[in-house]
């Protein structure tokens, strides 16, 4: 505006969509009709998390790129099992891309404590990006705020678990602690999670 | 089953259990409700985990290898448990489900614009400077998200890093300005609105670096004659900044 000498310049305007886009679910559902396109749209929709994940847990980001590709074939293969009943269509990508990580790492043997390396800072945001960046940032924020919530063994284990591939055996070893018990930390933990983000499984639309 | 078996659901969820257990605790999943129900919470529960981690973009030679991999790969053709039955759709109640709208949202029908306050970045800047600004507000370790609806309709999303003194405004889906109108950003302090923005005149949403956010407390959207105006005259929404 003229009065500080400030004026909104606009640069870009995002094509408008019709409907929005599809949700992973609906893509998925095409995909298990043998549809190619809907298969590179969803790549678009969930390759960054699930390479974001990958890294997350193998810590490299060159077998990251493996196994983002290894799972997202096998998306493409097995979509036909997707189960909407048990889940969305991002759990189930992602609980795939987890247990692939996970595979690797354990096959690997690394017992270093992958936990205490930093993650590769990866920050660039394309220009095109800033919009879902803001969301994803939002997400974490949450999910941040939500871990800071469990009592702090319920977050070891968790953590521990989850991005460091650890199983609740090899987690009750590290830590000394009674298997029963680690059991019950990763499942109140969870618990905890599931009630401050507010999932619940609910049917309809 | 033991009363025991039904807590290994948090393990699960989490990948946290060998082939040997997973395989048991399948089977127990088959013939056990509550843990299919639990599972699948925790499960959703797990997987945001992941929304804790940078968000890398994948090189264009992922998606081209992954894309040709696929092209010569069959798929599993499954018996049809369900037949033709449509996939049900689920709604992931609460959060998740606002942070999907989020994005639909800027994506979606309504035109998003690009704008940046143009006295701080200078007239002929290239656009990759406006968004290097952008990332660098949204990777500061102190930027701090409020994310709200607006009373006239629409949301604002305001990223803040008080130690870069910017912030980012994310506005979307504002009703259309009447006529002779436009919308206008302010920062406030103790009462005391500062003008950070102007959107085009007939614009519904913009993307824009604001600053300096020094100890502005509240954000807002006024709606103003086409020009802005000294001090805000009609207030169409706030974000606390805090
Ligand atoms: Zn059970």
């Amino acid at each position: 505006m003229s009065g500080d000498g400030e004026q909104a310049r606009r640069l870009r305007s995002v094509p408008s969509g019709a409907a929005g886009r599809p949700d992973a679910d609906e893509l998925l559902h095409r995909v298990a009709r043998g549809d190619e396109a809907a298969f590179a749209a969803l790549y678009d929709a969930v390759a960054g998390r699930v390479l974001g994940l990958a890294r997350r847990v193998v810590r490299d980001p060159a077998l990251a790129e493996e196994v983002t590709q290894e799972v997202l074939v096998e998306v493409w293969r097995t979509a036909g099992r997707f189960e909407p009943r048990r889940g969305s269509a991002s759990a189930w990508i992602l609980t795939m891309t987890h247990r692939r990580a996970v595979d690797r790492v354990r096959a690997e043997q690394a017992h270093t404590d992958r936990m205490q390396r930093a993650a590769a800072r990866d920050s660039h945001v394309s220009y095109d990006e800033v919009q879902e960046e803001v969301a994803a940032r939002l997400e974490r924020e949450q999910v941040r705020r939500c871990l800071g919530r469990l009592t702090p063994v319920q977050r070891e284990a968790v953590t521990l678990a989850y991005y460091g591939g650890h199983t609740y055996r090899e987690v009750a070893e590290h830590l000394a602690t009674p298997l029963p018990t680690v059991k019950t930390r990763m499942r109140d933990g969870l618990i905890r999670m599931r009630d401050c983000l507010g999932v619940s499984l609910e049917a309809g639309a | 089953m033991s009363g025991d078996v039904h807590t290994l659901s948090g393990a699960y969820a989490l990948g946290a259990v060998d082939d040997v257990e997973r395989a048991a605790f399948e089977r127990h999943l088959a013939e056990c409700e509550p843990c299919r129900v639990e599972v699948a919470e925790l499960r959703e529960t797990a997987t945001r985990l992941a929304d804790d981690t940078d968000l890398p973009v994948p090189s264009p030679g992922l998606r081209e290898r992954t894309l040709a991999q696929v092209a010569r790969t069959p798929q599993l053709r499954n018996p049809p448990t369900t037949g033709s039955v449509k996939p049900e759709r689920r709604r992931w109640r609460g959060w998740a489900a606002a942070a999907a709208a989020v994005v639909v949202a800027a994506s979606g029908a309504s035109a998003v614009t690009w704008s940046v306050s143009s006295d701080r970045l200078g007239q002929e800047q290239a656009a990759g400077e406006q968004a290097r600004q952008v990332s660098e507000v949204l990777a500061a370790a102190d930027a701090r998200v409020y994310n709200q609806p607006l009373r006239a309709g629409g949301a604002a999303t305001v990223v803040v890093s008080r130690e870069r003194d910017q912030g980012v405004v994310l506005l979307r889906d504002l009703p259309q300005p009447e006529a002779g109108r436009t919308y206008q950003l302010w920062l406030l302090r103790d009462a005391v609105p500062r003008s950070v923005g102007l959107l085009n005149t007939g614009a519904t949403g913009t993307t824009m670096v604001i600053g300096p956010v020094s100890a502005a407390a509240t954000f807002g959207v006024s709606s103003e004659p086409s020009g802005g105006s000294p001090a805000p005259t009609r207030i169409v929404g706030t974000v606390e900044l805090g």
